[in-house]
């Protein structure tokens, strides 16, 4: 396999394989940044490209692009508070304020190298588990895919600090609405009223530009100043890459659980940066500037959406069930290539496969590189009078939500979400929790479905099962007693300042 | 968080718990099946939003009283006689710093709350807009009426920001195949 790789590098230096990497770059780049666009999008804007081409030049295009969307799509994250797409979501928690602090450069700079890091983890993992990637996958069974979606689930008390209760109905809020539509089991529609639009359920982008970006939107109207409050830039690219490399040990486990939780089939890459973010602020000793500009916040999500992207191709190359909605397009063009995905790709095709590898590698080499060297510039966005930015933002949001489904519902729902989000922005409501429940709730419910109806009861028994529950409730203890010891120690801060004052 | 915020926090959380039972009402003749999940976390929603509710306007309460308190404090340190009657019949005289920051810090959520709205209408207006006369016209109708109106931008700034938008039309609809929303009608 390592001499298979070897060829494989060569090949991508000596023909025009890089230059296909390069193009890929570029268009995932402008699909990235541009809000509400994703992977999914920019395949589709390639796909009609690759007829003709030979399978690693048509590879090394797709590969290129989707590698890039989800360090790309960290700018609308950070620099406006708008998701890029659905793996730069937990991302807009610490990145936005950072940027609103005037640190936009940071953020941004830390953000592109932890991705960069990430991809490469993606890449390596890729090529370690492939040989061992048959076994796992076949001990996966609904529940355990049931059991990492209220994995994810769990992370809503987290996202929703100092006001649980509220994260919670505003988590079950978003469940109740993913669960609009079709049911997974039966098909019998669910609160749709005759609409066909809502038959296969809201659209994620929609959902997601609703509740984050016509409320900051609107926010940055109101308070009428520029993103960065202080009308000036902290930071830079490079301080923000040393920032991250503070944080080595944070980058490499961010990274491997994205890659593990991307090699699942079905959890989806929405939730894995949500999972991540949430294990790091839960496991941080000094956790309380989470939500509030923490540099972790941005590392960790964006080190593990990069690394998915190699996990999310075990699944998709060896056994031809796509990941994600990305590599389910990639798959339709492997096809269109005459490309035959399963075993054969550790055999008859290997050197291909390597392509894969190598291909994901440069590109977030280089689509990381690209991404530094615009976001100092790019962060002068912060300074721009809302009044002269905003119309064209509104324009752009809304042009980015009616691509979802091409139907004027889009705009409907975009408004009435919209409504929802600056609701709650105004009347702190925490509205992350709202997106994980809406993101989890189709495959929560079609994982349970299915174990209830193969196994009856007895799916709690599975060690597998077993296995997620003991994490869902170590992760649970290990919060309340992190948040119980920064209380005591903000409790016994207190109590010895009081007298000091006292004195004077 | 001042008393009239909680009580908006009451109204949307009084919104939740209605669509939560909304939901449960509008699924219950379906199949076992297709109703067991989207039921059960609607009914846990439902439960806890009432919750909320109770604790809200238990909060409101507090917070009515602590307001009333300092109402009274404010009246018991008022100098002069002549000051009492006042205070008394206006809860806007202030006789301390501490209640004219309060205070004039919720004027400024309420009038930031208003001019939301009003730019919410704006957004609203401007998918009117789409609706009559499609994208394509909409958005740079939408862009020059914004900036010349809100921005108050000269008319050198408005003409480079419609070239702007006429350069991104083009491209993403030409080589990004970006279908963009016809009239509604």
């Amino acid at each position: 396999m390592i001499e298979a790789a070897a060829i494989a590098l060569g090949n991508v230096f000596a023909s025009d394989i890089m230059i296909y990497i390069v193009v890929g770059v570029l268009v995932g780049l402008v699909v990235g940044i541009l809000p509400g666009l994703g992977g999914v999008v920019g395949m589709s804007l390639l796909l009609p490209f690759i007829f003709g081409m030979e399978p690693a030049q048509g590879i090394a295009l797709l590969i290129g692009m989707a590698a890039i969307t989800q360090t790309s799509d960290t700018f609308p994250s950070v620099l406006l508070g708008i998701p890029g797409s659905a793996a730069s979501q937990a991302t807009v928690l610490d990145g936005y304020p950072m940027a609103r602090q005037g640190k936009a450069a940071t953020a941004l700079g830390a953000a592109f190298f932890v991705s960069m890091v990430g991809g490469l983890i993606g890449a390596v993992f890729l090529f370690a588990a492939l040989g061992a990637a048959t076994p796992l996958m076949r001990s996966l069974g609904s529940p355990e895919l049931f059991m990492l979606a209220l994995l994810g689930l769990s992370m809503v008390g987290i996202l929703a600090r100092g006001a649980a209760l509220a994260g919670i109905i505003s988590g079950f809020f978003g469940l109740v609405l993913g669960a609009v539509g079709a049911a997974p089991a039966t098909g019998q529609a669910r609160l749709t009223h005759g609409f066909f639009y809502l038959y296969d359920g809201i659209p994620f982008a929609v959902v997601a530009l609703g509740l984050f970006a016509i409320p900051e939107l609107l926010e940055l109207l109101t308070e009428n100043r520029q993103i960065a409050k202080f009308g000036k830039l902290h930071g830079s690219v490079f301080s923000g890459v040393r920032e991250a490399l503070k944080h080595k040990a944070l980058i490499v486990r961010s990274a491997l659980i994205g890659a593990v939780i991307g090699f699942i089939p079905g959890v989806g890459g929405s939730v894995i940066d949500w999972i991540t973010y949430g294990i790091a602020a839960q496991t941080s000793r000094d956790n309380e500037n989470f939500g509030k500009g923490d540099i972790r916040g941005v590392i960790a999500p964006e080190s593990a959406n990069n690394a998915k992207e190699g996990g999310t191709l075990i699944p998709t190359l060896l056994f031809g069930i796509p990941g994600s909605g990305t590599t389910a397009v990639l798959l339709g063009g492997l096809l269109m290539m005459g490309v035959q995905v399963g075993p054969s790709m550790l055999t008859t095709n290997l050197s291909l496969t390597m392509t894969i590898v190598w291909s994901l590698a440069i590109a977030n080499v280089v689509g990381a590189t690209l991404c530094m060297v615009l976001a100092e510039p790019v962060s002068r966005l912060t300074l721009i009078d809302p009044k002269r930015l905003v119309p064209f933002l509104l324009i752009i949001v809304t042009a980015a939500a009616y691509q979802s489904s091409r139907n004027w519902g889009d705009l409907v729902t975009l408004v009435g979400v919209g409504a929802i989000g600056y609701a709650m922005k105004r009347l702190d409501w925490p509205r992350p929790p709202m997106l994980v429940g809406f993101v989890l709730s189709i495959s929560a419910e079609r994982y349970l479905h299915l174990s209830r109806s193969r196994y009856g009861l007895d799916w709690i028994y599975r060690p597998g099962v077993r296995f997620v529950f003991l994490l869902i409730c170590l992760l649970i203890a290990t919060g309340i007693y992190l948040d119980a010891s920064r209380q005591k120690r903000q409790r016994a801060a207190t109590t010895t300042v009081v007298p000091v004052r006292e004195e004077q | 968080m001042a008393a009239f915020q909680v009580k908006y926090r009451i109204l949307l959380t009084v919104a939740f718990a209605s669509f939560f039972a909304y939901f449960i009402w509008s699924v219950r003749n379906l199949q076992y099946a297709s109703r067991f999940f989207p039921q059960l976390i609607a009914l846990i929603a439902l439960v806890l939003a009432v919750v909320q509710i109770g604790l809200e306007f238990r909060q409101r309460s507090t917070l009515a009283a602590s307001e009333a308190l300092r109402t009274d404090q404010r009246l018991a340190s008022a100098t002069s006689s002549a000051e009492r009657p006042k205070l008394a019949g206006s809860t806007h005289s202030l006789a301390g710093a501490a209640p004219v920051i309060e205070e004039a810090a919720t004027a400024d959520i309420q009038s930031s709350g208003r001019r939301g709205l009003q730019f919410m209408a704006l957004y609203l207006g401007f998918i009117g807009l789409i609706w009559l006369l499609g994208f394509a016209v909409a958005a740079p109708l939408f862009l020059a009426v914004f900036l010349v109106l809100v921005a108050r931008s000269r008319w050198s700034g408005v003409a480079l920001a419609l070239v702007g938008y006429a350069a991104g039309y083009f491209a993403l609809t030409t080589f990004a195949d970006m279908v963009l929303p016809p009239r509604g009608y």
